[in-house]
């Protein structure tokens, strides 16, 4: 161990006199310290304290990404490069424990300065919040959604295959009926072909609302336990179908909550009563994210784990849509602020480790400036594949659409590859006070740097305990 | 009689193998696999416990490869090459190991005594043990005075002794020693070939290479001249340098008339051959040494390295009664251990030369009275030419190997 640490120490000493390394030290500074007093937020405490959050960390953290990845690249090639390796190498220490070194030392001295700039960052928004002067309402807002940490529950989603299905042999029924041209629906193929496009039609309606129309949706496994002095919030995104679906414009309606009540029935046992509550006709701002606290006590809102909201649409100027995957979204609390920031920081130190491991895998075998590329392009690779994935509509027509298919196949094959770094930047659900779990974090670490980083690492580690480190010169 | 076994200095050939190769082959192949050199073309070669081997050949002809194979830096395309037995890559062998690159290849920002203790932590050494011999260390090399300055500032004679410190901070049995004479000043090529000699009395195994022949030539037992990555040469040195077809007698300085009697009873042996009587020179390395030594008596300062200091205690060896004699020599005298060596050697040499001439003038008088007087002949007339001529005659044969290799071929 003497060896490994001697090499840790070595990598440490040598990071700190990197020149690059230095820039970077010092961009991470002046962000830490500068960003905060340049970001001017949407106006709103909430919005404020949110933009903090998340571009300060997570400047922080791609700021060290950046470093991580050209330390471990030339702390491990210029080595072999500039023949100090051979010094090392021809001493008794295993080539595998020169390399675990290396990374050791690289992952210590960024972890060290990831801690630095999550505590300054930690220090400066406790001394903003400290030191403004928020009115009553903004504080506790601030505190209900975004110093908290909670879980977020999405709606049940509806089952389109098997209603698509029902409204195919609707269809076929219906046509057999009135005796028209069933030559649409005679072979398998065109059967397939509708039924994907009743199934696209299906989800892209999902969540339309017409004019005094209401539409409800499913909650399950929600927690049990909540006190009647826990609040749930509710967090939706509603569009209006006549603007452009970016506009942000007013339209009117109603939320509806099912309230739960316990009633003796005519035999004197308890039964279950549910009615719905609505709330006063209001005016809402579509294409923005917005957020409500459920007004309802848990113990009447939430039976058995389940619970039920519906919209109703009052604009009589327009369709109303709640697109897939933008709620409505139920949130509990889970933890306090604190315990999510440790989260969010142990999530970004898992990131950098698993680039560290990256670059240092790449850079055992390959030259400095190979190395750095390869790195690069494969966290590029990460997020295209990530992009390519999650922008294709779940309602893509695999049949038909050929170029939609292959990009999404090929995404996906990418993805079961590569990590996409943006996997590790989660300071957006901080600073939406949205829980970063354990179980979260725990496949994030099995995911990315165990299955996916690691392999990457023992195969560069192999080919740097096998390669002719002398065949590699380059007078430094 | 088990003392007298125990004591028994075995022949070269009886002592174990160090340095194995048989058929040793090395090509270097460019990207698509393709041979582009055959670097080290199927040598066989022998190195065992105790000797100091020089590697000699000019540019291009294998040397280096042939040390990194050893190292395990290379592998070898054939043939089969071991050290202590094993294969070079072997991790354990490398504690036996001390190795000094061409370049020494050091961290600039790391001070000389960080440099020594994280190659010495290389080794798994505690820290007391690590200071210790770090200390001894840096003594040894005359780098005593420098030990918190970064190496990057250090001149290349400098650095060329932390390089040696380092190759020797494991007390290995086994040294590589590529160029180690390179950038250094005529005093610290006297010491580290001072240095290498007292590794040999302590039975280490020795390898150099050096584009230096009179640093291999003071030095080493045995050398392997490389040409074209094959070996052209490979024998012990008295085997491959003496002219046997020469004499020469060494004697005090002799009056005009005594070197007149002597050239006329050398005349009856070999009246048409050449003769030549020349006052014999010191090299200039030892004259630098001496004008040097002489400064340093007289306290002038230099900014760079120093003479060595005391052997690192550290450096045990198989004969520990000439380390021992040696070290009290250096707290006696407080000299170096290379100038005490140099010294003893020298002192040993003058006085079996200053016997022998006793001897031989004795002989030669007494010839002299016995035989008839000779009449005078004339003064030699290429004395200068042939002084010269048998000054380099080593070198020469040497220089003559490397430009027509193939003349040497067995």
């Amino acid at each position: 161990m003497t060896a490994f640490f001697a090499i840790v120490k070595l990598t440490i000493r040598s990071a700190v006199r990197s020149h690059v390394f230095r820039l970077l030290l010092f961009l991470l500074l002046l962000g830490i310290f500068l960003l905060p007093f340049t970001l001017l937020g949407d106006g709103t405490p909430k919005g404020d304290v949110q933009i903090f959050l998340q571009y300060c960390l997570g400047f922080a953290e791609f700021t060290l990404c950046l470093s991580s990845v050209w330390l471990a690249c030339s702390e491990i090639s210029s080595d072999v490069e500039t023949a100090q390796i051979h010094m090392i190498v021809v001493k008794p220490v295993r080539r595998a424990v020169v390399l675990l070194g290396k990374y050791a030392g690289v992952v210590l001295i960024h972890l060290a300065l990831l801690l630095i700039a999550a505590v300054t960052v930690y220090c400066f928004l406790s001394f903003r919040l400290a030191s403004s002067d928020f009115s009553e309402e903004d504080r506790m807002l601030l505190e209900e959604q975004v110093l908290t940490a909670r879980v977020v529950y999405p709606p049940e989603r509806p089952d389109f295959n098997a209603l698509a299905q029902q409204e195919l042999d609707r269809r076929i029924a219906l046509a057999r009926e009135h005796g028209q041209d069933m030559l649409q629906y005679e072979d398998n193929q065109s059967r397939q072909q509708k039924f994907l496009e009743i199934r696209k039609e299906l989800i892209a309606t999902a969540g339309l609302i017409s004019e005094d129309e209401t539409l409800f949706w499913e909650f399950k496994g929600l927690p049990k336990n909540l006190t009647d002095d826990d609040v749930i919030f509710m967090r939706y995104t509603i569009y209006a179908n006549r603007y452009y679906v970016q506009d942000q414009n007013t339209i009117r309606g109603h939320w509806i909550f099912a309230v739960n009540y316990v009633r003796p029935d005519d035999n004197g046992a308890e039964t279950v009563v549910t009615d719905l509550m609505a709330l006063p006709e209001d005016d809402f701002i579509t294409a923005t994210r917005s957020e409500i606290p459920v007004p309802i006590r848990p113990s009447y809102f939430i039976y058995d784990g389940e619970a039920r909201v519906g919209f109703l649409n009052k604009d009589v100027r327009s369709d109303l849509n709640f697109e897939e995957g933008k709620g409505p979204f139920l949130m509990v609390r889970e933890a306090g602020f604190f315990s999510n920031y440790c989260r969010t920081v142990l999530v970004m130190a898992i990131g950098i480790l698993s680039i560290t491991l990256l670059a240092s895998a790449v850079a055992a075998c390959m030259s400095l400036p190979i190395a750095i590329f390869f790195s690069a392009a494969y966290l590029i690779v990460g997020t295209l594949a990530h992009y390519l994935v999650t922008s294709i509509p779940d309602s893509l027509d695999f049949q038909s659409d050929f170029t939609g298919t292959f990009g999404y196949r090929f995404g996906d094959l990418l993805l079961n590859l590569v990590v996409p770094i943006q996997d590790f930047f989660v300071t957006g659900y901080l600073a939406n006070g949205e829980l970063v779990s354990f179980p979260f974090i725990g496949i994030l670490f099995a995911k990315d740097f165990l299955l996916r980083m690691l392999p990457v690492f023992l195969l560069g580690a192999w080919i740097y305990t096998r390669r002719e480190l002398a065949l590699v010169s380059k007078r430094g | 009689m088990a003392e007298a076994v125990k004591h028994a200095e075995p022949s070269a050939s009886e002592r174990p193998v160090v340095v194995s190769a048989v058929g040793l082959t090395k090509v270097f192949r460019d990207f698509w696999n393709r041979p582009k050199a055959k670097a080290v073309n199927d040598i066989d070669f022998e190195v065992r416990e105790g000797e100091v081997v020089g590697l000699l050949g000019p540019n291009g002809s294998g040397k280096s490869t042939t040390v990194k194979m050893l190292l395990g830096l290379l592998y070898p395309t054939g043939g089969r090459l071991t050290v202590f037995g094993k294969s070079p890559r072997d991790v354990e062998n490398k504690k036996l190991i001390g190795y000094l690159p061409e370049e020494t290849y050091l961290y600039k920002y790391l001070t000389a005594f960080e440099t020594l203790d994280f190659f010495a932590s290389l080794f798994g050494l505690s820290k007391e043990e690590r200071t210790r011999r770090c200390d001894q260390l840096l003594d040894m090399v005359g780098l005593a005075h420098a030990r918190n300055r970064p190496v990057g500032e250090f001149s290349k004679g400098m650095a060329r002794r932390i390089g040696l410190a380092q190759a020797m901070i494991n007390d290995p049995a086994f040294l590589i020693l590529d160029e180690p004479t390179s950038g250094l000043d005529p005093l610290g090529c006297r010491e580290v070939k001072d240095l290498i000699k007292l590794l040999k009395k302590r039975g280490k195994t020795v390898i150099v290479t050096s584009h230096l022949l009179s640093d291999v030539e003071e030095v080493c037992d045995r050398i392997i001249v490389l040409y074209g990555g094959r070996i052209r040469a490979n024998g012990g040195m008295e085997e491959l340098l003496t002219i046997r077809t020469n004499d020469t007698i060494t004697v005090p300085r002799l009056p005009e008339d005594a070197i007149e009697r002597i050239r006329r009873i050398v005349r009856e042996s070999i009246p048409d051959g050449e003769m030549s009587v020349a006052h014999p020179h010191m090299s200039l390395e030892d004259f630098f040494v001496e004008i040097v030594n002489e400064a340093k008596k007289e306290s002038l300062e230099t900014s760079g390295s120093r003479s060595g200091g005391a052997i690192a205690e550290y450096l045990t060896g198989d004969r520990e009664h000439d380390a021992k004699a040696v070290l009290d020599m250096l707290t006696r005298d407080e000299e170096t251990p290379a100038q005490v060596l140099a010294r003893k050697m020298e002192s040993d040499a003058a006085k079996a030369a200053e016997e022998a001439a006793k001897k031989k003038q004795d002989e030669l008088f007494a010839s002299l009275q016995a035989s008839a007087p000779v009449p005078e002949e004339e003064k030699s007339r290429l004395e200068q030419q042939e002084l010269e001529a048998k000054m380099s005659e080593a070198n020469r044969k040497l220089q003559d190997l490397l430009k027509n290799p193939s003349d040497r071929k067995d």
